[in-house]
């Protein structure tokens, strides 16, 4: 653990609460109270985060023309009251967040009202202590959680309406926007979420997603995985979901412990995304009577009228992930923006 | 970097990224009495603009027949559409919501 009174330069005789309120006033919050990010704090941060020179530039974002330097990383990490020790998670995430493929802009402004959701997964939850039982979807009060997720959103909104680059058009938004991070069981069922990415199963990873507010599935008395899986799939295709129409974004299916259980008796992975995929068709005309489908349809929705239709394009587009509190039988699914085709994952090096 | 009292101690850093842009030109009224309109790939937008441009034209008013668009509608506009739209002399009008 880091000793901030040995190691940093100390705000000394300043007033703290004066600068957290001079925070406020420059525009420098999420909303809530900040850290402020003193030199030695932030110098000490981005050393850890692995970045020598706080002037090099870890990422940009073309359309606006914003340099996102290591130092502004950095600053956002101790703001969002990250430890230094938490770099190791914060490095490889904030990577994925400025890389152009994940569209950062495109998720500050889109009517979706979508959030940074961070995966957290593999050996390094138990090293950092993430909480990923109680709770473990939203609200776990832990620090690990609740500032790396955090700094996620910070990261969004420092490079959107909060650095005044961008408006913000969330039609609804959803308390993930303040921060949203969710870490799997180190011991899974189907192996660790990050091997849906491609990465190694042995390695620590953390994925983001673009995605909507999470919706809870119970089903305390089906005792087999068909009436979960049916369960999940009804939560999936209901008529609002976004994804109806577009087709493009992804979604995590949040697993409980005892849900995980009976499910994986009888289906792997793949075979329960198989099963999902076909269980959540709806017929196209009825979405259309609803008032799902636009009166010209654009080509690249696939829109088929008198044919059954997905939310999915393709079944990859679901990913499993294997989290929560024993206890009671719940699931939760997690949509994901339309404007963002996938999940995206970085190995978590060091321990 | 922002430095709240000139002390380098006690240095707040500022962790806001600010755009590089040079200096840009901004035409606020048209050169030509024409409307250009653009689609934002929103659902409904193509539908919306297509009517527009009907009744515009009803109402006597010229607007150029091609409607372009974005390739993506959750991405920003690409550099190439954005150097075409600069050269519009008509007023532009984009952004149809869903």
């Amino acid at each position: 653990m880091s000793d901030y009174s040995r190691s940093v330069d100390r705000p000394g005789d300043r007033d703290v609460l004066a600068d957290i309120e001079q925070c406020y006033e420059s525009g420098w919050s999420d909303g809530l109270p900040v850290v402020p990010p003193y030199r030695g704090l932030v110098d000490e941060m981005r050393a850890a985060m692995g970045w020598p020179d706080g002037d090099e530039v870890v990422g940009s974002i073309e359309a606006q023309r914003l340099e996102i330097t290591a130092d502004h990383l950095a600053a956002a990490a101790v703001m969002s009251g990250c430890r230094p020790e938490y770099a190791r998670v914060l490095r490889p995430l904030a990577e994925l967040l400025v890389d152009p493929e994940f569209n950062l802009g495109g998720v500050e402004v889109t009517t979706g009202g979508v959030a940074v959701m961070v995966v957290v997964s593999g050996p390094v939850v138990a090293e950092l202590g993430f909480e990923h039982q109680a709770n473990a979807v939203g609200g776990a009060n832990t620090r690990v959680n609740a500032t790396i997720g955090r700094y996620a959103q910070m990261v969004r909104h420092f490079c959107g309406r909060g650095g005044g680059v961008l408006a913000t058009h969330g039609t609804m938004g959803h308390p993930g926007r303040l921060s949203f991070l969710v870490a799997e069981h180190p011991d899974t069922a189907w192996g660790p979420f990050h091997t849906q990415l491609g990465l190694p199963a042995g390695a620590s990873a953390v994925s983001i997603m673009a995605a909507e507010g999470p919706n809870s599935v119970n089903n305390h008395y089906g005792s087999t995985a068909e009436q979960i899986l049916d369960t999940i799939a009804d939560c999936l295709g209901h008529s609002g979901f976004t994804n109806y129409y577009w087709h493009f974004g992804a979604t995590i299916v949040v697993v409980g412990p005892a849900h995980a259980e009976t499910i994986a008796a009888t289906f792997s992975r793949d075979e329960a995304r198989r099963y999902l995929f076909e269980h959540t068709l709806r017929p196209t005309d009825h979405l259309a009577a609803l008032g799902r489908m636009p009166p010209e349809p654009r080509e690249k929705s696939k829109v088929e009228p008198g044919k059954q239709r997905s939310p999915f394009d393709h079944e990859e587009q679901l990913h499993f992930l294997e989290s929560g509190a024993p206890g009671g039988r719940f699931s939760a699914i997690v949509p994901g923006w339309v404007g963002n085709y996938f999940v995206m994952g970085k190995v978590v090096e060091g321990a | 970097m922002t430095e709240i009292d000139g002390a380098g101690r006690h240095e707040l850093v500022n962790p806001i990224p600010r755009p590089k842009s040079g200096p840009f030109t901004v035409r606020t009224v048209p050169e030509v009495e024409q409307v250009v309109l653009f689609d934002n790939g929103k659902p409904n937008s193509m539908a919306i603009l297509r009517r527009t441009q009907q009744l515009l034209r009803e109402r006597g008013i010229d607007v150029k027949e091609e409607i372009r668009g974005k390739e993506f509608a959750g991405g920003p506009v690409d550099d190439q559409t954005l150097a075409m739209l600069a050269q519009e002399r008509g007023l532009l009008l984009c952004g149809v919501h869903d």
